[in-house]
């Protein structure tokens, strides 16, 4: 149950959880992309600033009189002052500008200040930006990064911008203007972009050739690859695994003033590194999900199964009979507390008619014994009476009243007496008056002997217990000898019990015949008396099953009945009737 | 009873629930590469010595490429092998996971280097060797192959009479031997032709004085070989100043902005110019990778460049020679 709740919890989550992480890692691409290209357009305008800047300056240069002039007539040997200082106004005012320069074909040239001198060894002729320079015309030209020979004494790192100057004589292209950038304004600006902790920033011209790269001597020296050419005609953002194993994520921007691609690199790895962070606080909020989930899942459970285990026992309890203690209560106002409701009531009911089904049989069975106690054999009373006739015509009439006398007490202790419990010695008092007629009946033919503890005298007993079986061990023991047959009655307590033993010497009783004696219903019917099994029966139904009579018998010797019964004082006896 | 054992199932399945989990998403933090702690002891930092500048940004880029904790302990000047010492006691007691070094003396701060050993902190030399073979690897220059590159390029300048120099720089030192090894291999038969080797110390002056020397006491001298910057530009100033320029050809080791100068003079004919940027970073990359459990081979070289007046402004070779 609490598997199968969580199991759902779970998958829940996890589908949840997956399509969150993929749509987060989509955005968090998204966003790196976006971020990256915000930050390169913002190099990109950086750069573009100072191109303007330096193009400015150009167009200042430019249209300076004193420059053509100094540049191409052969008699101006000074230059006017003009020229000087608009260079040294320029100098002064950036210190990003390294070198402004005019250099005539003629071999005259004006440099910085006019006091920095043209180094001679630089092979201008042999040098890249120099020929591209050269071929672009008049036109304005941003060379690659490269460093600069051009000042005697001075290697600088510089982005150049070069324009022709024409003669104004002939017509012709005949001079250079050549305006250095320093390079570590570039340097900066992309050293100063953080894209992650690994991320970098790099810049190709339109050749292809590195202007910028962090580890521009790893990729020339052939150590590293980089994508050079590969993103110089990509407008979006790619995807490349460099050597390692790494995946990187270009972003490039093109430039169309100074023909350069500016390219943003992320690492993906530090994206997931963002995506791990999101990825850890997905997991731990869907680990607290699962928790709570399962803590509810434990806690309904208890709600629903409880009640129906509850039940499920109250019905193997009813299913053993045990009906009084099954009364169950779950609470709350729900199906399953309804259905023990309707189980409580059901119980009940069965338990009450259960209970009235057994109270109309024990009151059958008392109103069946009650006939049975008032019932006195009536052979018993015609012999009876006959051998009273019998006495009164040989005129022994002592004998004769005294038997009667006996009669009329016997009687009078089985009719007068309505109740179920007598004392022990009430019962024995009817049994030896019932002796006493049958021994007068029978001369000496019988002998008995009451022997019973003063101790259990008071105790109750069932009515109609002794004589019944003192009356069987007149006729199925004693009755059959042809010498003298004896009784004796004796009575003891043992413990919280008293036993009761009627003992005969009569004929005795085979096996067989001992082991159905419980199961006659009645004794025989010539005597119409009370069978073992009565007695058995109602002294169970009184006192339990611990109580009851035990039998011994052996063929010719005897038989022994006990009677066993809890020791109870009458007083202590809740009489019913 | 019951409620205990709902309790245990109840664990079981959250526990369960992480690992399926953890399968799904495939938790990396568990096994997230950890920073690597890195000191790098070069033998100098001087914003004037290009060579080691850019070794140590060389470094610094391949420490930021890995993520690398990286610290510099470097002595102010390139002979200070006692406060090199210092600073590898320094660094071992920093505890790291790796330490690069670039070690100034061949033998003298053997013992000193072995302590990293005993520490457990693994060991990558960068540019020289010491006497003992303690790192797990080394990288730099195959000297001898560079000096077998100057030898044969020599042999260009050769003539049928010619003399030839060598200004070595520390005598004992590791570069200085496999270099001259290898010079005297590629020279082959013009073996012979060696007539003096001196030594500079790395110092300029030592290096000028002793030049100055050699060509008084033997002015038949036409071709001398510097073998790291200090001899070269020690010997380039002599040669300049005894305005023997156009007699001598000088074959050198190492720039600066000064021997670009000297090349660009034509007092200078050739350089044999390593890559330390590259050094640099394929120090910090192996120092990395060794930590993180990678075999590595014994030795990683770094080739060198023969620049002459010609390929000095190629985009490789200016980025070279200029780092800065």
């Amino acid at each position: 149950m609490i598997i199968y709740f969580s199991l759902l919890v779970l998958l829940t989550v996890t589908v949840f959880m997956f399509f969150s992480i993929r749509y987060t890692k989509k955005n968090l691409m998204e966003n790196s992309e976006k971020n990256s290209k915000l930050l390169i357009e913002q190099v990109n305008f950086n750069i573009e600033n100072y191109i303007n800047y330096m193009e400015n300056i150009s167009q200042v240069i430019m249209s300076n009189r004193d420059m053509t002039s100094y540049l191409f007539e052969p008699n101006t040997k000074e230059t006017g002052s003009d020229l000087k200082e608009a260079f040294q106004t320029i100098l002064h005012a950036r210190k990003d500008i390294y070198n402004i320069a005019v250099l005539g074909d003629n071999g005259r040239y004006f440099i910085n200040n006019g006091t920095d001198a043209l180094n001679l060894r630089s092979r201008l002729a042999k040098k890249e930006w120099y020929v591209d320079a050269k071929k672009e015309g008049s036109k304005i030209l941003i060379s690659s990064s490269h460093v600069q020979n051009l000042v005697s004494n001075d290697y600088k790192w510089v982005v150049t911008l070069s324009r022709g100057i024409t003669n104004p004589e002939t017509g012709k292209v005949e001079g250079l203007l050549v305006i250095d950038l320093n390079y570590d304004v570039i340097n900066n600006l992309c050293e100063s972009i953080s894209l992650g902790n690994k991320g970098y920033v790099y810049i190709i011209d339109r050749k292809g050739e590195i202007v910028y790269h962090p580890q521009q001597q790893l990729i020339l020296s052939g150590v590293k690859k980089e994508l050079l050419k590969e993103v110089s005609n990509v407008r979006s953002s790619l995807t490349y695994t460099d050597e390692k194993g790494e995946n990187k994520i270009y972003t490039p921007f093109h430039s169309d003033k100074t023909g350069w691609t500016i390219v943003g690199v992320v690492y993906t790895s530090e994206l997931a590194g963002d995506e791990k962070a999101v990825r850890a606080m997905y997991i731990g909020t869907a680990s607290i999900l699962i928790l709570f989930a399962s803590i509810l899942a434990v806690l309904l459970s208890a709600k629903i199964t409880k009640p129906i285990k509850q039940l499920q026992a109250a019905m193997n309890e009813v299913q053993e009979g045990k009906f009084e203690q099954v009364y169950i209560d779950t609470g709350g106002e729900n199906e399953i507390s309804s259905l023990t409701r309707s189980f409580n009531r059901m119980t009940k009911r069965i338990d009450e008619l259960l209970k009235n089904n057994r109270k109309e049989q024990a009151e059958k069975r008392k109103s069946e014994l009650k006939a049975l106690q008032s019932q006195i054999n009536p052979h018993f009373l015609y012999n009876t009476l006959d051998s009273i006739i019998w006495l009164i015509e040989t005129e022994d009439s002592s004998q004769a009243i005294k038997m009667t006398s006996v009669l009329a007490r016997f009687f009078r202790q089985a009719i007068g007496n309505s109740k179920i419990y007598v004392t022990i010695w009430q019962e024995l008092e009817y049994t030896r008056n019932y002796l006493l007629i049958q021994q007068m009946r029978y001369k000496d033919k019988v002998a008995f002997d009451i022997q019973v503890d003063e101790d259990v005298m008071e105790c109750a007993i069932v009515k109609l217990v002794l004589q019944p079986l003192v009356e069987n061990a007149l006729y199925h023991g004693l009755k059959y000898k042809t010498e003298q047959g004896n009784i004796i009655i004796t009575g003891c307590r043992q413990g919280d019990r008293v036993i009761l033993t009627i003992k005969d010497d009569g004929i005795g009783m085979t096996k067989e015949a001992l082991s159905t004696i419980f199961q006659k219903k009645t004794s025989d019917k010539r005597h119409n008396g009370v069978g073992m099994k009565n007695i058995e029966d109602r002294l169970k139904m009184h006192y339990g099953p611990d109580y009851g009579l035990i039998v011994e018998s052996e063929e010719g010797v005897g038989t022994v009945v006990k009677v066993i019964i809890p020791y109870k004082r009458m007083e202590d006896t809740d009489e019913e009737t | 009873m019951k409620r205990h054992k709902n309790g245990l199932l109840l664990l079981t399945f959250f526990l369960l629930a992480v690992v399926f989990l953890s399968m799904v998403f495939q938790l990396e933090e568990f096994n997230q590469k950890k920073t690597v702690k890195i000191v790098f002891i070069p033998k100098v930092q001087d914003k004037t010595n290009d060579f080691w500048m850019s070794m140590i940004s060389g470094a610094k880029s391949a420490g930021k490429e890995y993520q690398a904790n990286l610290t510099i302990l470097a002595p102010e000047e390139e002979n200070d092998y006692q406060m090199q010492k210092q600073y590898i006691e320094e660094a071992v007691k920093m505890k790291p996971d790796v330490i690069a070094l670039a070690p100034i003396q061949y033998s003298e701060m053997t013992d000193t280097v072995r302590k990293i050993k005993e520490a457990g902190i693994k060991l990558i030399l960068i540019d020289s060797k010491i006497d003992e073979d303690l790192e797990e690897t080394y990288i730099g220059t195959n000297n001898r192959n560079a000096g077998l590159q100057m030898g044969k390029k020599m042999r260009d300048y050769v003539n049928k009479d010619s003399k030839i120099a060598i200004v070595s720089h520390v005598k004992g030192s590791s570069t200085a031997m496999e270099r001259e090894a290898g010079l005297r291999e590629g020279l082959g038969d013009y073996e012979d032709r060696i007539e003096a080797v001196l030594y500079s110390n790395s110092d300029y002056r030592q290096a000028y004085d002793k030049t100055k020397e050699l060509m008084r006491d033997h002015p038949d001298i036409n071709l001398i070989a510097g073998l790291n910057l200090y001899s070269t530009v020690g010997v380039a100033r002599a040669i300049k100043e005894m305005n023997l320029n156009r007699e001598v050809n000088i074959v050198g080791f190492d720039n600066d902005i000064e021997g670009i100068q000297y090349l660009e003079e034509g007092i200078i004919d050739t350089l044999i110019v390593q890559k330390p940027f590259n050094m640099g970073y394929l120090g910090i990359q192996t120092a990395v990778e060794s930590v993180r459990g990678n075999k590595m081979e014994k030795n990683i070289y770094c080739d060198t460049e023969v620049i002459t007046l010609d390929n000095i402004y190629t985009d490789e070779n200016q980025k070279l020679l200029f780092p800065f």
